[in-house]
This record gives structure tokens, sequence and C-alpha cells, in this order.
């Protein structure tokens, strides 16, 4: 099977979060408790049942607002620091591009979380995200939430295709008058299986500027790899666990200095 | 609409306003953005920035209730830079026509005004002698075809807009000049001949007091424009429920009956109700229409001997609207209600008088799929059940996935849907429903008689034990009485009782059992999106009404990229079905674009609405300003029921309007049961902006309480500058925004904004006023 992508046209997102409740509805995933909180965004994070999401971000420019609507799922990268760390080798690659976790295979360590800098993946039970809609890809359909978009906004399709077509609409944008849109996960970790076309520098959409797998998921990589299975044993029993909560804390503080440090 | 949805990707500007097509019709923004990418620019107009203003290209704020005040500017606009397509307000508006040199308008009021107490202390009716067209003996309307007559419609229409300057219009709506002048600019670039503005809008320019003056705001700015009868334009009434279009057509509304037709008057015969049928355009036709109904209602009991049992239909001898019968049933008037899908104690105005009223019916029939507020209002927190005598009934009713049939959309498009799965438990469709209280009724009258048992026991009522949809749609369509064959057009209806048509502008769409219209579904591969052969569209499947007004004089597109139809020298190039004569040269029809009126061409002048020829800028019922245009400060018109509940802006200093989000549908019967949706926004709440926060000392996420003169409720509150104070005659003024889906019952369950709307509506067709009232709020706690 070739390569997928979904690309998200950030220019043609009302906002209407039906990819959320189709996301839900295809993978029969329960509704969470929520409750607002002074914005439309909702839920106000991800969880195990809750894959998908759209920020609203909302900015007073002099005396116009930007109101940028963002869909947020996992952006099934190229380098993928979640597969990276995962002791158990739980989280594996499809042969069309898609990142998923195995849930038999995989023991909620929540090691990916740590590791993942675009904080996704969430632990129940098991670690839970976006799977492409494994199931519909595999049987010839597109993911719940492009079946949905009334827009047009999310699309998917071949990674070659779509990423030229987001390059394209990046061009179309540009001469419109968009002078800032720009494409964002062509380059990032590898390239990103989760293309953005946005009208606005990606911080303004709620996304890290300069995503990167950190030093300590590649250090675990590399020195870890021969023994993941033991270090894998070595969790279970809970000798490494404050290991990761530790380095999750430590991942989290990054990404933060990192968006401040660009704003 | 005169157009449809998929026409939006051919408009060079699109100004939404007094709606909001992302959020309550998501899928429009699917054509509007495929007209964008093809460069055409998107206009919001709205008192908050909204999921539309996001991806607009020119936001500009409105101060509720203004609309007419600003669509009057952009009229003025286009006609004092000479902006307007001088060729077409010519041909097919009645701009030359001479208006009797009584008429006229003073401070507020045109002539012919007279006290009508009836409607309450100072409110007006109009004598409309003088709001007539000059003629000569033979009945011909008198014209100036230079259009400088002073007596013309063209220059009293000058005149009266006159007075909407750029200045008085940003003082009075509290959109800045520069703003309004921007949007002024863009907008009426459109009237450059082979440009088309579509003008998009729904609740938020009906729901006033003026409502009806909006929407003709909308219709005249578009004329002038030439943007009517155009692909790419039109006046395009979003509906804000999917088959509301449908429901309209088939006679649901209280003034008329199917297909447009009024509804008899008090005491009007069958004669007197044909006399009023107007002696040219297409309605001279009328007739045939009414008769074809009768037949289809009566059946053969409905002969020529008896006026088709004219007699039967109910008269319209007072005000029959909804609003009104809530003001009969609080004076214990109305015995028994049913509520079919319908959950007025949510939706409708004034909902904690609605409750009262109830509290005086015998019985009460709700058919919905969840208990609703409605249903269930003797359990609100402000009713007392032991004091309630009503008798409750609650039908489970099936969804509209589970049960075959047809929506008719916005554009006219009348769409068959199967049945997709079966009604859960005994749910069962509202026809079902109504099948069986028919038939135990008719039973009943014809074991027991009673008061006028006739329109009972005479219907005709064949559509099998279970009701075969299939036989009513053939009813709707029309046949032959004696063969049963097919009409496939209007133009069959016969006035002696020979056909049978429940709805005409509806012939057609299923006009052949087997492969009936509205069961098309072959798409459009090239051309304008007009899809001629998916579904049906009525009338006659036309997709653009009024389309005469697409060519010049001589037949030339002015717009040859998007024609709809071309004159070759000999013959129509026919991309739509005409709207005219195309059997004769383009200069016999030329100025008979308009057929549905007598005179044949469009109204700038329409002497039909009880409340002037031409619009005029009223505040809302509730305002915070006087009215800057006249010493009128409301609709002179106007029913009021209340006097005792209308705020004063002393006590209630704020501007209050409400409307709906994408996540849930109108009284949330089905989103707010519905898990999935209720996550995605779980509460009520408000939304206020950053200064009005910092006045009454409430940060984002905080408890308020907003009153108005006829309740008070509590919610959250939403501090965002999406809501921005606007300089009203000089004045900062505030804006409290709330949804209105909430009620008492469901799975999330909240306040109801229509506790605090007033029973008040507009002056032609009893719309109420949701859209703009006083409040005053505060912090909770």
């Amino acid at each position: 099977m070739a390569k997928v992508m979904r690309v998200i046209d950030t220019s043609k997102c009302v906002g209407c979060k039906g990819c959320q409740v189709a996301c839900k509805q295809w993978n029969q995933l329960p509704a969470v408790e929520t409750e607002f909180t002074g914005s439309y965004e909702n839920p106000a994070d991800f969880t195990p049942e809750t894959w998908c999401r759209v920020k609203f971000n909302e900015y007073e420019n002099g005396d116009s607002i930007n109101w940028y609507f963002s869909f947020y799922s996992c952006m099934h990268c190229t380098e993928a620091g979640c597969m990276d760390i995962c002791p158990v080798d739980a989280i594996v690659r499809t042969d069309y591009g898609a990142v998923r976790i195995h849930q038999e295979t995989c023991i909620a360590c929540g090691a990916c979380v740590g590791a993942c800098p675009f904080d996704v993946p969430r632990v129940g039970e098991k670690a839970y995200k976006c799977t492409f809609c494994a199931d519909r890809v595999e049987n010839d359909h597109i993911p719940a939430c492009a079946k949905t978009c009334p827009t047009g906004a999310i699309s998917f399709g071949d990674a070659d295709e779509k990423l030229a077509e987001a390059e394209a609409r990046v061009n179309e944008l540009q001469d419109m008058g968009h002078a800032n849109a720009q494409i964002y996960g062509k380059d990032e970790l590898g390239g990103l299986k989760s293309v953005y076309v946005l009208l606005d520098s990606p911080d303004m959409y709620g996304m890290p500027v300069d995503p990167t797998v950190s030093f300590g998921t590649y250090l675990w990589k590399v020195a870890m790899g021969p023994i993941k299975t033991v270090a894998a044993v070595g969790l279970a029993a809970g000798a490494l666990s404050s290991w990761f909560a530790v380095r999750k804390e430590e991942v989290k503080k990054e990404k933060e200095e990192k968006v401040a440090a660009k704003k | 609409m005169t157009n449809h949805w998929i026409d939006y990707r051919n408009s060079d500007v699109i100004m939404n306003i007094g709606g909001n097509t992302s959020e309550n019709h998501p899928i429009s923004m699917k054509w509007i953005q495929a007209a964008m990418d093809n460069g055409c620019k998107l206009i919001v107009v709205d008192p908050r920035f909204t999921r539309t203003a996001a991806v607009a290209d020119v936001y500009a704020p409105i101060r509720p209730g203004t609309n007419t005040a600003f669509l009057s500017g952009l009229i003025n606009y286009a006609i004092v830079n000479n902006k307007y397509h001088e060729e077409y307000v010519k041909l097919f508006t009645n701009a030359s026509s001479l208006i009797d040199p009584e008429f006229g308008y003073t401070e507020g009021l045109f002539t012919g005004a007279q006290d009508a107490p009836d409607l309450g202390d100072g409110q007006k009716s109009y004598n409309k002698d003088s709001w007539a067209y000059q003629r000569d003996a033979e009945g011909n309307i008198l014209k100036d075809e230079t259009l400088e007559d002073p007596n013309c419609v063209w220059q009293l229409f000058k005149n009266h807009y006159s007075r909407y300057d750029v200045q008085t219009v940003s003082e009075i709506t509290g959109c800045p000049v520069d703003k309004f002048e921007e949007v002024a600019e863009l907008f009426c670039s459109t009237g450059e001949p082979g440009k088309a503005g579509n003008i998009s809008y729904a609740m938020g320019m009906t729901q006033f007091t003026h409502g009806s003056q909006n929407v003709r705001s909308c219709a005249i700015l578009q004329l002038v424009l030439g943007n009517v009868g155009i692909s790419g334009g039109g006046v395009n009434a979003q509906r804000g429920q999917s088959n509301v279009q449908g429901a309209c057509d088939l006679g649901q509304l209280f003034h008329i009956v199917t297909g447009y037709m009024p509804m008899p008057g008090d005491g009007q015969d069958f004669e007197a109700y044909n006399a009023t049928t107007p002696d040219s355009g297409y309605w001279t036709n009328r007739p045939k229409f009414l008769v074809s109904m009768l037949k289809a209602f009566y059946g053969d009991k409905a002969t020529a001997e008896n006026d088709f049992r004219f007699d039967y239909l109910p008269r319209l001898d007072k005000d029959r609207s909804s609003v009104a019968y809530y003001t009969y049933m609080a004076k214990g008037e109305v015995k028994g209600l049913f509520c079919f899908a319908d959950n007025p104690v949510v939706g409708g105005a004034n909902t904690s008088r609605k409750r009262k009223a109830q509290a005086e019916l015998d019985w009460l029939v709700c058919a919905d799929i969840f208990e609703n507020e409605t249903s269930a209002f003797w359990k609100a927190p402000d009713m007392n059940p032991a004091e309630i005598d009503t008798e409750v009934f609650l039908l489970p009713a099936a969804m509209h996935f589970e049960k075959e049939g047809t929506v008719t959309n916005s554009g006219r498009w009348t769409q068959w849907r199967n049945i997709a799965q079966a009604p859960p438990g005994e749910a069962k469709p509202d026809y079902w429903i109504v099948d069986k209280l028919f038939k135990a009724e008719k039973k009943l009258y014809e074991e027991e008689g009673g008061t006028y048992p006739g329109p009972i026991v005479d219907m005709f009522w064949e559509y099998g034990d279970e009701v075969d949809i299939p036989t009513v749609c053939k009813e709707i369509n029309g046949y032959e009485t004696a063969t049963g064959t097919l009409l496939d057009t209007f133009g069959k209806c016969e006035d002696d009782g020979s056909t049978i048509c429940g709805s005409w502008i509806y012939a057609g769409y299923y006009q052949d059992e087997d492969n009936p219209n509205c069961k098309r579904r072959t798409r459009e591969t090239e051309g304008l999106g007009l899809n001629p052969e998916f579904s049906f569209s009525w009338p006659v499947n036309r997709r653009i009404v009024y389309n005469r007004c697409s060519c010049d004089a001589e037949g030339n597109p002015w717009n040859p990229d998007k024609a709809l139809f071309r004159w070759d020298g000999s013959d129509w190039e026919t991309m739509d079905v005409p709207d005219f004569n195309a059997g004769v040269p383009p200069e016999e029809t030329a100025d008979k674009a308009f057929i549905m009126t007598p005179e044949l061409q469009s109204r700038l002048f329409a002497p039909g609405l009880a409340d002037g020829p031409f619009p005029e800028h009223y505040e809302p019922w509730e305002s915070v300003t006087d009215n800057k245009m006249s010493g009128v400060q409301f609709n002179p018109c106007c029913m009021v029921w209340y006097p005792e509940d209308r705020g004063d802006r002393a006590d209630y200093p704020y501007i209050a309007t409400t409307y709906r989000l994408t996540e849930h549908y109108q009284t949330g019967i089905m989103t707010r049961n519905m898990p999935w949706l209720k996550e995605v926004m779980p509460e009520m709440f408000c939304e206020i902006s950053p200064s009005l926060a910092d006045k009454i000392g409430v940060d984002n996420g905080d408890m308020v309480e907003i009153e108005s003169k006829r309740g008070a409720i509590q919610c959250k509150v939403a501090v965002t500058p999406r809501l921005k104070p606007l300089t009203i005659n000089g004045e900062e003024q505030e804006i409290v925004g709330m949804p209105w889906h909430w009620g008492f019952m469901g799975l999330s369950n909240g306040a109801t904004a229509n506790d605090l709307t007033p029973t008040i509506g507009c002056a032609n067709t009893t719309i109420p006023e949701f859209k703009a009232f006083v409040c005053d709020i505060r912090r909770v706690g």
C-alpha cells in the first residue's frame, strides 16, 4: 500500500468539531465529562477516549481578531519518538506510514506520552491515540475525520499527491494575500503524515514551532535498544517507572521553554 | 432562496448578514470557500465575531436590531456613488411607475396612518389608499421611463433612502464609518453588470418587530445592484431546519394554505376569495391551484356545486400565529395543544409565560424523540405540579432517518430520502400518529356526530391501513381526477375539479411513480452547478428564480461566463428552466421578468406590507437608544400583547441577543441528549466583552445572572474580544450574547435564554423579536 497523508488546510476550517464527533463515533469512544471554561474548545485535552480535537486560538490584533481553528491529533511522524522509546515495541509503523499502538503488546508504561513532541498519546488501561482509522484506511476508506469534514479542511490520500496539493495551496493563499501562509509538517521530524496548511506561524495554532525528539529518547533508543525487553520487565516491576515520570516532566518543560523562546 | 446552495460558488461577493453560516449551515461553507478560491470575497456583518467572521475577508460589527438601517445605508451608498445597475433597475423594477401624489412620509410614518388601539397604545395601522400606482382609464400603470417625475418610484425611493447617509447609519448601527464604507464599496462593486453579489441570511434578519422589512431591504439592495435572477446572486434565506422550506410549501404557516395561497379571511366565501385573484401575472391561475388543492383535501365531496368545499377551510378570523395562540392559551381560551417535534418552552419567546400558559390547557399531546421541556413544563423549576391540571400525553416519535419521504432544502430542492433504520421501540413517524388520530376522530364524528363534522368526515384520506408515502406524494404532486395520470407541471391544473393537486408548486416532483423526479441523483459534470437532473427544484425544476433578469433586454447575458440563457437571434439557448415566456423574442419579456407580480416587475415600492411600502428603521421594541430616524421609537404596526413586559434601559442597560452554536441544534432535543455533542459543548453560557467583564467584575468562566423584564437566568460567562462595545448615537453600548439551545431537561441541561425574550413579533409575520432586547447582567457569588 502506498504511503498516505492527512492534510489539514486551516484556511478552510470553521471549527465545527465534526471531526471530533466522527472520530468518537467511528472508533466507538465514550464521551468524556467536560465543562465550559470560557472557550469553545472542548474537550480541553486528549484522553484515552479522545484522539483528536480542534484547538480554538483567539488573538486580538489591534481592532481585528484572529480566531484560528486547528485540528490536532497524532502527526504520524517519520521520526516517531513514541516508537523509539516504547520499551516493548508496541508502537509500529504500518506499510502506509501510520504510527500505530498495538494495545495487546502495550504495557501502559506511558513512555510514549513523554516522548511525543506533540503531547498526543494518553494512557488508560493501555496507551491510545489516533490510528488513522486503520480499519477504514485498510479497506479503502478515508479516516472518519476527513470523511465528515464539511468544508474539505481535512483531506486524506496518497502522500505525494497530498503534499503537492498542500504546497500548491500555500502558494495560492500567498497569492491571495496571506503573506504568512506556510506549510507545516513537510520536513518536521523527517516529515509528518499530518501536514498542515497554516495561515500563520505554528505557535499561533498551538503547535510546536520546531518539534524534536528529545536527546533522552535518542539515548534510550541507542543505549537500551538491545535490552529493551529486560527494561520492560524492570518497568513492569516498577523499577523504571519513576525514571519515565521524571523524563515526562523534563520533556514537558523543554517544550514549554522552546515555545516561550519563540514568542 | 432565489438561488441554491451550490450556486454560492458562482458569487463574486457574498455578504452573510443576519446569519452565521459557518456555525449554523456548515455545509454551505464548502460552496462559499469554493467561491473564495475563485476570488470571491466574503463579508460578515454580525454583532459578534463568529466562526463565519473567522474565515471572512471583511468583518463588520452591527448592533442587533439595525439591519434595515445598515442595508438602507448600502442602498443609499449604491445610489449616491452611482454603483447601481441602472439598466437592470429600469427594466426589471417598478422604478418608473408613478405613485399617487398623495403618498408621502413624515416623521416615521407613511401616509394613511391611523390609530390602532387593538394593536396597543399608540400603535398604528395604515389606510393604504395612497400607496397605489397612478393608472390610466384602462387600468394601466402610468410610468415615466426617464425616472424624473417626482412621483415616480425611483424619485420617491431615492428621496427616502437619502436620509441613510454613512454617518447616520454608523451612529445607528455602531458599525464604524470606515468599516461600513469598506463593506459598501466591496458589496456595491457587484452593481457592475456581469458581477454577482449574494446576500445570505437567516434568523438574524427575520426575528425582529421589523423582520419582514429587513428581508425587503435585502431584496431591494439586490435589485438595485442587479443581483436577482443571476447565477451567484440572490436573496438567500438559509433555513434553520432541514425541511422548514417543505413545511412552508405545504401550508404549515398560519396565514397561507399550500403553495403560498392566502388563508381565507373571516367570512370570505369562494367567490369573494377568487375575486381577490390578481388580474395579471401568473397568479391569475390561482383558482386552478385552489380548486385542485380542495380536490386533494375533499375528493369526490368537493364539487363545483358546493364550491369544492371551500367552506370547510379554516378562516383567518384573528391572529392565529403561535405567539398569539399562547396569549389566548394564557387566558384559558385554548383547551388542548398538539405539539409535534416542537419545543416552544425552549424555542419560543418569553418561555416563562409559555409554561404558565400551558398550565391553562386541559390536555397537551407532545410527539418527540425525547421528553422535552414542553411536555415536561410542569416539572420546570418555576412550576408547581400540584397546581397544574393539564393532562400530558407524550408520544414517542421516529427521527427523520427512521422514516421515508422528501425533505425540501433552502434552495427548494425536494429530495427523497429512504428509511435508514426502523424507529426504536414504540416510536412512530408523525404521519403514523396523525393517521391513527384522524381515523379515530373520523369514526367518532361518524358514530356520534358533533359540531361541524363535515371537514373531518368528508376529508379525502385514502392512504391505506398504514400510510403509504408514495400515495401521499402522488396527491401532493397532483393527478387527473378521472384517470389518475400524474401531472408533470402545474400548467395542467384546472379549476373545474378535473385535477387534484395538494400543493401546486410541487407538481412535477413525483410525476412518474417509477422514476419520480425527487429521486433523481444524476450529478452535473460541467456547468454552473445547477444540477438539473438531481432531485427536483420547485417550481418546475427551476434552479434560479426570476432568471429572465440574467440577460439584458436583447437577451445577452450580463455575464457570458455564467449565462443561464442566451438569445441567438432566433432562439433562446437555455441552461435553466425559463421563468419567462421563452417562446417569444427577448424584447417582449424584458419588462415582464417577475411573473408572480401583477405588474410583472419587481417592487422597490411594495404596498403589500403592513408597515410601509419602503423599509424604515425603527428601534427594537426594547432598545438602549432613541430612534435617530424619527420620533416613532419602534415598529408602529406590531401587536403589543404585554406592554407591562417592556424593559426600560435605565433598569436594563445592555443589549441582549440570542443565537445558535454548531454543536447543538435548535432546542437541543436531538443534541443535548447525545453524549458526544454534550462533550463538545457541555453547558449554557453567555458572551460579553472584556470591558463589560471589567465593569461587572467577572472573569472568564465565572457565573453570572442575566435579567430582563421577563425574568432572570444564570450561566457561565465567556469573556472575549469577539464581542466589542459599539458606539451608538455617541454612547458606548455593550452586548450580551446568549445561545438559546438549553432547557431544564435532558443530559445537558441549563438555563433557557428565551426566559428573557419578549412576547412581541414582526408586524407582518409575528415572528418574535428574539434577537434584540435589553438586559442587565451581574456577577453571581
